[in-house]
């Protein structure tokens, strides 16, 4: 029993703070879509969502780290709220690779911009942001290669996170430069 | 270069940097824009390569572009936005599309944009045209780049305002062959 007392422990503390963990609606859904649009069909092997708990709570643990390097990860996590993962097996491979998601009535509805798209060997890469009071809110990135699609979305103030690292980074140089 | 590196060298070069004070104007609005729609039958290929940067993603690519150059950042944050596109061609298709780049670089010119730069040889098709509708300031510019390889076809419109002067930071910040030495 005593052998076990950790990994309860740390379950205990753990799944407290995963949402939703194995299932997600939205990341779902953007696979509906893009199925229907490249005319493929693709089989889950694994869904993921850490939401905002976890991220506060590793925060909180990072920010009492005495350690320099981790009160910065300590506030870069506290601006990010959640982050959902979907990977999927290519069953049917696609028909096209043409996914243009401004045409895509979910994403050109709910404010989703194209920042880029690629197309390289094979595999295609789109990343896509959605602003909220002129502050880039949510990010997503769409990877579709022979074998898999990837589907991430990270939710957050994610200017801020930029502009933490940019003022942690010119704090640093300051110091080098002393 | 193909469009997977020019792509990861763009977004860690602006990544690497938040834009400032963008006002509500839309970016379609400014004198520099221009409407990539237009190439869609010019090109008569699907895009390989799409980047957008512009309002709140702009500033915070300018934000973490100071990390290692301030003068970068700021020249960022006068921008209204970059968009680049790129295509994968083979040798007879580039060479069909240099002959119908040539006259939408034309009317551009007849539309107010000024011919700057103008390349023509075996390898390197490259024609730079600027905006510049206050006398004052260079508010946009146009580059259509057709290289040699099948993976360098790439199109950038830069909106903005824009110190010519700074065009050669952007291209070797960037890897735009075609701005490096400017």
């Amino acid at each position: 029993m005593k052998r076990h007392l950790p990994i309860a422990l740390a379950l205990g503390i753990l799944l407290p703070t995963l949402t939703g963990c194995i299932y997600s609606r939205e990341i779902t859904h953007i696979r509906q879509d893009v199925e229907k649009i490249l005319d493929a069909r693709f089989e889950r092997e694994f869904v993921m969502t850490v939401g905002p708990r976890m991220f506060r709570t590793a925060s909180w643990i990072a920010g009492r780290v005495p350690d320099v390097y981790a009160q910065m990860a300590s506030d870069y996590v506290r601006e990010i709220d959640k982050v959902k993962v979907g990977v999927y097996r290519v069953e049917d491979h696609p028909r096209t690779t043409e996914l243009r998601m401004e045409k895509v009535r979910r994403f050109s509805r709910s404010g989703w911009e194209t920042l880029a798209r690629v197309e390289d060997a094979g595999d295609n890469v789109w990343v896509l942001y959605r602003e909220k009071y002129d502050n880039v809110r949510d990010m997503l990135v769409l990877v579709l290669s022979n074998d898999e699609l990837v589907i991430v979305k990270v939710e957050g103030h994610l200017n801020e996170l930029v502009r933490l690292a940019a003022a942690d980074a010119a704090f640093f140089k300051d110091l080098s430069d002393l | 270069m193909t469009h997977r590196q020019f792509l990861l060298a763009l977004l860690i070069g602006l990544l690497a940097i938040p834009a400032g004070s963008a006002s509500a104007q839309r970016i379609e609005d400014y004198p520099g824009y221009f409407d990539f729609r237009q190439l869609e039958d010019v090109v008569g290929a699907e895009t390989t390569l799409e980047v957008n940067f512009k309002g709140a993603i702009l500033r915070m690519a300018a934000e973490a572009a100071r990390i290692e150059d301030d003068t970068l950042a700021d020249m960022l944050l006068k921008l209204r936005g970059i968009q680049v596109r790129g295509y994968s061609l083979d040798r007879s298709a580039r060479k069909a599309l240099e002959d119908r780049i040539g006259p939408l670089a034309s009317q551009l010119a007849a539309d107010g944009w000024d011919r700057v730069v103008r390349v023509r040889d075996d390898d390197e098709f490259v024609e730079m045209l600027i905006r510049d509708t206050t006398g004052e300031r260079v508010e946009g510019m146009m580059v259509f780049v057709i290289g040699g390889g099948d993976n360098e076809t790439v199109f950038v419109n830069i909106v903005g305002e824009i110190d010519p002067e700074d065009i050669g930071r952007l291209g070797r910040r960037f890897r735009i062959g075609a701005l490096e030495d400017l």
